[in-house]
């Protein structure tokens, strides 16, 4: 009895139950796949997800004593002070033009190195530059500033003595809130252009070749074959990257800005996450604080978001 | 080609390079924190099998400032480190300091922790953050830990009466207070043999002074044939004008308070900035001052010094010119200039002060959540900091081991530089790391110190520097901003129109409306009566007079 009821239910279930084996088969097969992924899922369960309910602070009055649960609500307050604060404006102004400035002064000049790049033959040559200009990637932000200062101090600078010496004048770029922007794109560029230069070498590197010698056979020259083969097989990485920095626009990055600052520049370096350090560490607002990263939070998402629709309809595919 | 495989390519690229990356990064953490477990797991051993009597070992972390003069110091690994070595011995503790120059970054650091939830199990700051933590009550109550009772030697430094002082009105006994040098050794400094090369004499005035300055800048002192040489210099960490410009005292403002005519005085937002500020002008525009000081950090000018490009400082270190301390100003300078000779003088003779006296400004805490879960750690904490406030603790953190680094005869100590010198000074001069409780101040203790390196230059140069008047500028009170009043943004915006009259308006024309600003848009004026208010609140026999 109990058995024939068994198999009438097995019987009722195959169809179901062969599509089970079939995932379950697929599962077992990519096991170690599957494994090897666990680590990374954790890693973004652990750092990512987990730490979102730190939102929470940003409508609260938040009390270290207190902690999260019991610290009282107090809805959206915190994101009309910050709206409100006089500050808000120009820390606005300055966050946005200095990441558009890198993301045009950056993205640009890492791809025109990759085509440099990649129009060498001499392939020891190649790898000379290429470890040359990323090398700098590795350096931290103190020791760039320490470079840059004891080129550009105003009186015992390297450059600035050899200005003077020049007779062309006082050079103060440290401390001029006209060149303090450039200053950071292009130390950024020094920094970063080697480093950034190796994706679109990677990109570069999965053009099939084939395109290339039927090109030759057409008659192409360098330019045509460049303008033709080479930037179309790169653009979808530009436009990807593109699309990635746009979630990120409101970070003018932290790092550099924080330490290249100093009272001078404050009204044209003065970006929200300096801002915000200065509000949740130094004065220990963090609801405030809170608050300010749920909004950059809020605004990377609708730009990523919004760019990926562009780049479907202009392109013909986004990210997802 | 589609995007999804693009984003697959830079994707595997980021991976890689990530991994590169990231082994840099941990390599530093792994550096910093395997030494004091190794330490401590065989010190612990060896602890258990032998004395079983002792208390459980426990785990201790102190965040403590160090002085400005020890910024480049680093603690030797455990072996060599023999104040760690007693001190875990004697109370079977396993210590950690994290200790970093005293300053802002010293506070975001401190206030990082805090905000994480990793709380040291003492930690000490500046008067303000340590006003912050109170109100918001991240402070344990210390009745229990601080006391005549449990760290005798503590008040041999501060005084009960000092102590409740300097608690907040209403906000308990929270706060200790960090045991301070009573004596203040501020000086200006000269190149004297800079002085007799161009044939000049020691300032006596502030005139004088600024004529220095300019003979220095301009007649090659240093006799290379280029002139590179600066009058003045000081270090503004891109932010402030600091308090050792000579303006500030030419004006009658000491130091960073003052009652004068019977009214509470902020000396850097009183109607008289115009004057200092107006006075770097003028010295910045003959060029006499390092034109890098408002990005340098401290102590860049002093470095600057030691590379024979500055005439003259001001420093509040007391060995700042001796010849005998290994690490001091004049013995930099002289492995550049062999003939370098720093001597101290006083600009501001007829000045009845010229700073002032040493007042409780830092403070030693512990947190809420340390004491509500494991009041035995803090119990042990202050044990080992009535150990390092006594005779004992204090020797060993000032001069170094007995017999090896110095020699004890009754209360007579006489020091060996030789030893000292090449296992504390040359090796890191990391000493001055544990001396976090204690000021270098011997006689507290009853300590008489003989040190040969002294010589009778050093001995007139001390004499000299400790014989400049300073004044009590305030009577004994911890002064709080009144709620609703953000004195940290006052003092950034403070700061920030001092910098813009010197570098953009060129001119201190526009103070008296910058004042105002500050004063109400600033919420200044109230900030300064509620000083007032508190002040009038200790004070016996006189009242100040409303704050304006």
């Amino acid at each position: 009895m109990n058995q024939t009821l068994a198999q009438t239910k097995q019987q009722a279930a195959s169809p179901k139950s062969s599509a089970r084996r079939k995932a379950l088969v697929s599962l077992y097969r990519g096991r170690w796949m599957i494994l090897m992924m666990i680590p990374g899922l954790l890693y973004y369960l652990l750092f990512h997800y987990l730490p979102m309910a730190g939102i929470l602070i940003a409508f609260q009055d938040y009390n270290l004593m207190k902690g999260i649960w019991k610290s009282p609500w107090v809805g959206l307050d915190h994101f009309m002070t910050l709206f409100r604060s006089p500050d808000f404006p120009q820390i606005m102004k300055n966050t946005l033009l200095i990441s558009i400035y890198r993301m045009i002064f950056n993205m640009v000049p890492d791809m025109l190195l990759a085509l440099l790049l990649n129009e060498i033959r001499s392939k020891w040559f190649k790898k000379a530059v290429q470890s040359i200009t990323y090398g700098p990637h590795f350096l931290s932000w103190i020791i760039v500033y320490g470079i840059v200062f004891s080129f550009f101090a105003p009186g015992a600078g390297l450059v600035t003595t050899l200005f003077r010496d020049w007779g062309w004048g006082e050079l103060n770029l440290l401390t001029d809130p006209n060149y303090f922007r450039s200053l950071l794109v292009v130390s950024d560029l020094w920094k970063n252009v080697g480093f950034g230069a190796i994706i679109y070498l990677a990109a570069l590197g999965t053009i099939n070749q084939e395109l290339y010698e039927a090109a030759a056979v057409d008659g192409a020259g360098r330019w045509r074959k460049m303008w033709n083969i080479t930037l179309p097989g790169i653009r979808s990485v530009f436009i990807l990257l593109l699309i990635l920095r746009m979630g990120s626009i409101l970070d003018a990055g932290f790092d550099q800005v924080y330490i290249f600052l100093n009272a001078r520049v404050f009204g044209v370096g003065d970006i929200i996450d300096t801002w915000v350090f200065r509000q949740g560490l130094e004065q220990l607002n963090f609801s405030i604080a809170a608050a300010t990263g749920v909004f950059k939070s809020v605004i990377g998402l609708i730009f990523i978001l919004g760019a990926n629709k562009l780049a479907k309809k202009v392109g013909g595919s986004g990210i997802w | 080609m589609h995007l999804k495989k693009s984003l697959l390519v830079v994707l595997s690229g980021a991976t890689l390079l990530a991994t590169a990356c990231s082994n840099n990064g941990e390599e530093t953490n792994g550096a910093a924190s395997s030494q004091p477990a190794t330490s401590a797991s065989t010190a612990s051993a060896s602890a258990t099998a032998s004395e079983a009597a002792k208390p459980e070992k426990i785990s201790l972390r102190f965040m403590v400032p160090v002085g400005t003069e020890f910024a480049n110091a680093t603690l030797p690994s455990a072996d060599k480190d023999f104040v760690k070595q007693a001190i875990e011995e004697k109370f079977n503790v396993d210590l950690k300091l994290d200790y970093m120059v005293g300053g802002e970054d010293y506070k975001s650091k401190m206030n990082v922790q805090l905000a994480g939830g990793d709380i040291p199990d003492v930690f000490i700051a500046d008067g303000a953050a340590s006003q912050k933590y109170a109100t918001d009550g991240l402070l344990a109550d210390l009745t229990d830990y601080l006391n005549e009772e449990k760290v005798p030697n503590y008040y041999k430094w501060v005084k009960q009466s000092e102590l409740d002082s300097y608690q907040l009105v209403g906000g308990g006994f929270n706060r200790g207070i960090l045991p301070f040098m009573r004596n203040q050794y501020p000086a200006w400094y000269v190149r004297k043999d800079w002085l007799d090369k161009l044939q000049l004499q020691m300032p006596k005035s502030y005139d004088e002074m600024l004529e220095v300055m300019r003979k220095f800048t301009n007649g090659d002192p240093d006799g290379n044939g280029k002139k590179d040489t600066f009058g003045f210099s000081t270090s503004g960490n891109g932010a402030s004008v600091p308090l050792e410009f000579p303006q500030w005292l030419a004006n009658g403002f000491v130091a960073d308070f003052q009652i004068a005519n019977d009214v509470f005085v902020d000396n850097r937002t009183d109607l008289g900035v115009q004057k200092v500020i107006q006075g770097i002008i003028d010295m910045t525009n003959e060029g006499i001052i390092d034109p890098d000081w408002f990005l340098s950090k401290y102590p860049g000018h002093l470095d600057k010094a030691a590379q024979n490009k500055i005439g003259i400082i001001f420093s509040g270190e007391k060995n700042a010119a001796l010849e005998g301390d290994a690490n001091s100003l004049q013995t930099r300078t002289k492995a550049i200039d062999p003939n370098a000779d720093w001597q101290p003088f006083n600009p501001f003779p007829d000045l009845p002060a010229i700073w002032k006296n040493g007042v409780p400004e830092t403070s030693v805490m512990v947190g809420k959540a340390v004491a509500e879960k494991n009041p035995e750690k803090v119990a042990r904490a202050f044990e080992v900091l009535n150990w390092l406030a006594g005779e004992e603790g204090y020797l060993l953190t000032h001069y170094g081991q007995e017999g090896k680094h110095y020699t004890k005869e009754g209360n007579k100590i006489t020091l060996i530089p030789e030893a000292y010198n090449a296992d504390i000074a040359n090796a890191g001069n990391w000493l001055g790391i544990y001396r976090f409780f204690t000021p270098d101040e011997p006689a507290v203790l009853g300590l008489e110190i003989n040190d040969p390196r002294i010589s009778p230059r050093d001995q007139a140069i001390l004499k000299t520097v400790a014989s400049y008047p300073k004044h009590d500028a305030l009577p004994p009170v911890s002064l709080l901003p009144p709620e609703g009043t953000n004195i940290g943004d006052f003092r950034k915006e403070m700061h920030r129109l001092h910098i813009k009259m010197i570098f953009e308006d060129k001119s201190a024309a526009k103070w008296p409306e910058y004042r105002e600003e500050l004063m109400t848009k600033y919420t200044g004026r109230t900030i300064f009566q509620g000083y007032t208010d508190q002040i009038n609140a200790v004070l016996k026999d006189k009242k100040l007079n409303a704050f304006k």
